[in-house]
């Protein structure tokens, strides 16, 4: 019971991490019907730039997540400048596509950086840790999860109570709408992107703080689990994202501790399937729209 | 026949632009997908379990593959083209990791330590197999239900309203290119005497599509262009070195800037064939 509860902890942890990559490619998504394939390998990127920050001050976890994001809300302009801005929306493979060469950019140019060796990240906080009842919390963990809940928070103030989160729900509803209604849609896409790339950014130093090692191959399956996370939620719904990916982070975990590790991908693709067969719009989809 | 290298470089070609082929199936009917990297390796792992453990020659043992491909898609198609766009991809790359995952835990056929024992391959085999694979492709765009298949691609509640059944041509179309490209893994996996799970994974499923992207997606021979040459492009740019994936990405991305639609489109067809004929 107590391995189950401390099991369960680590899911949520990692799981975590995956939410805030789910949340910020399913507002890609949801917003502009773009699968973004650059998404992981921003967050890839931007754990090197916090790990080099890291180094760089001596320690400070703060300035490196700092760090990771500033440089994620960079690529995410990148982005939105090289594969959405001046790519055709007649064919709607074409800006998806365009990701994929970015994501390839993006990972040879990092594993010419800084090599294709796994490099240690180091945990300023060491061992410190509580211990609640059954359960290890290190103080890692407590930053981990406390940029998340902020982030998440964060998020739904925005999408909720501001002006610009209420320009990008219309452009997500309907673009041009949206634009006869005076809304500026290319700054409220330039926008989503940039905050699509500021949750990059946090989960790429995030998840290299759980793992403590980084490699320029970790973009995709990141990703994956991302994706996987979203889908289980509900495509393009912010709050089944959030739910996903943790759910995601679990399974994982469990899998893991009691089949083998070969059966963590098997059991989190199988779930994919299961909700799509089952369930299409996601788990807290209202209802699938036709996305053509 | 040739020489050693160009025979290695013809058949890297060759079944490059099968597993292309079969994506355009699918392409052709207004439909995507993300897993074809599951079908090569449904293809390559029957056909190779065929030669290595019951001693069967290779071109039937790949046609098996062929058809055990099919099988699957037309099962997978069932369920999953009843999604649009955006489901639709995330269902096939489901499945694409779904297969390669399975594989990797199934101990009969190596798991993740991969499997081997395959004999090679030879150009004629396989350039007859692309030929055979061309002139179906070639009679497809000529039947009526290749033009079933564009009415559908162009606009399904039109083509449903025609009398065209949308769902059967779909899920047709789908299982027939993944039984092109499941004859491709086949042959890739005797090419290669060696094939483990991840070679099939999200890889394979995103260089197949850009093979069909890059050549165009109006029309087959665009997959043909698209898988031949960037086949080639690794040898021809060699000079590029680490870098080489780094020039893959900017081109995929200025591709798409100024030509949307791949290199080649119906318009550039036409006048080609304006050119040739007179």
């Amino acid at each position: 019971m107590d391995l189950l509860l401390q099991q369960l902890y680590n899911g949520v942890l990692i799981g975590s991490t995956y939410a805030l990559v789910a949340l910020g490619f399913t507002l890609v998504l949801g917003t502009l019907d773009l699968l973004n394939f650059a998404h992981g390998e921003t967050i890839m990127l931007s754990a090197y730039a916090g790990l080099v920050a890291l180094l760089a001050s001596g320690g400070s976890v703060l300035l490196a997540i700092a760090m990771a994001i500033a440089v994620g809300a960079l690529l995410g302009l990148i982005v939105y400048f090289g594969s959405f801005r001046f790519v055709s929306k007649k064919y709607w493979t074409a800006p998806a596509l365009s990701t994929v060469g970015i994501a390839l950019i993006l990972q040879t140019g990092a594993a010419r950086l800084w090599g294709t060796d796994q490099r240690a990240v180091p945990d300023p906080l060491g061992d410190a840790h509580l211990q609640l009842g059954p359960i290890m919390v290190g103080l890692s963990h407590l930053v981990i999860l406390g940029v998340t809940l902020a982030l998440m928070a964060g998020l739904h103030v925005l999408l909720r109570h501001t002006r610009l989160g209420k320009a990008m729900r219309a452009v997500a509803e309907n673009h041009v709408t949206a634009a006869l209604l005076g809304v500026p849609v290319e700054r409220t896409i330039a926008f989503t992107f940039l905050i699509s790339g500021v949750l990059a950014g946090a989960a790429g130093s995030l998840t290299a703080l759980v793992y403590h090692t980084i490699t320029p191959f970790i973009g995709l399956n990141i990703l994956l689990k991302g994706m996987t996370g979203m889908v289980i939620g509900g495509l393009g719904n912010v709050y089944g994202a959030m739910f996903g990916g943790v759910l995601v982070g679990v399974l994982e975990v469990l899998a893991v501790s009691y089949l083998s590790s070969s059966y963590q991908d098997v059991l989190v693709f199988a779930a994919l399937i299961a909700v799509l067969m089952f369930k299409p719009a996601g788990l807290f989809g209202v209802q699938v729209r036709d996305r053509a | 026949m040739f020489s050693v290298f160009a025979d290695s470089v013809l058949i890297g070609i060759g079944i490059n632009m099968l597993l292309a082929l079969g994506l355009y199936f699918t392409l052709a009917t207004g439909q995507f997908s993300v897993g074809h990297g599951g079908f090569m390796a449904i293809g390559a792992y029957a056909a190779s379990i065929l030669t290595v453990n019951f001693g069967w020659p290779l071109v039937p043992a790949v046609l098996c593959g062929g058809v055990a491909a099919f099988a699957i898609g037309v099962l997978i198609g069932l369920p999953v083209l009843r999604f649009s766009h955006l489901y639709l991809a995330m269902a096939t790359f489901g499945f694409g990791e779904i297969v390669r995952a399975a594989f990797s835990v199934v101990d009969y056929v190596g798991g993740v330590g991969g499997m081997r024992g395959m004999m090679g391959t030879t150009a004629p085999i396989v350039l007859g197999l692309v030929l055979a694979a061309v002139a179906f492709s070639w009679l497809h765009s000529r039947s009526r239900w290749g033009l079933a298949c564009d009415a559908i691609r162009q606009d399904e509640d039109a083509a449903a309203a025609m009398g065209i059944d949308v769902r059967l041509n779909k899920v047709l179309a789908f299982g027939v290119g993944a039984a092109i490209t499941g004859v491709g893994g086949g042959l890739y996996a005797h090419h290669f005497y060696f094939i483990e799970p991840t070679t099939f994974g999200l890889h394979m499923s995103v260089a197949i599509i850009l093979f069909v992207i890059f050549g165009g997606i109006e029309t087959f021979w665009g997959a043909m262009l698209g898988a031949a040459v960037l086949s080639l492009l690794p040898d021809l740019f060699r000079f590029l070195k680490d870098w080489y994936l780094f020039m893959y990405g900017l081109l995929f991305v200025l591709l798409m800037i100024f030509r949307p639609q791949g290199v080649l489109d119906r318009a550039a067809l036409r006048a080609l064939r304006k050119k040739l004929w007179r």
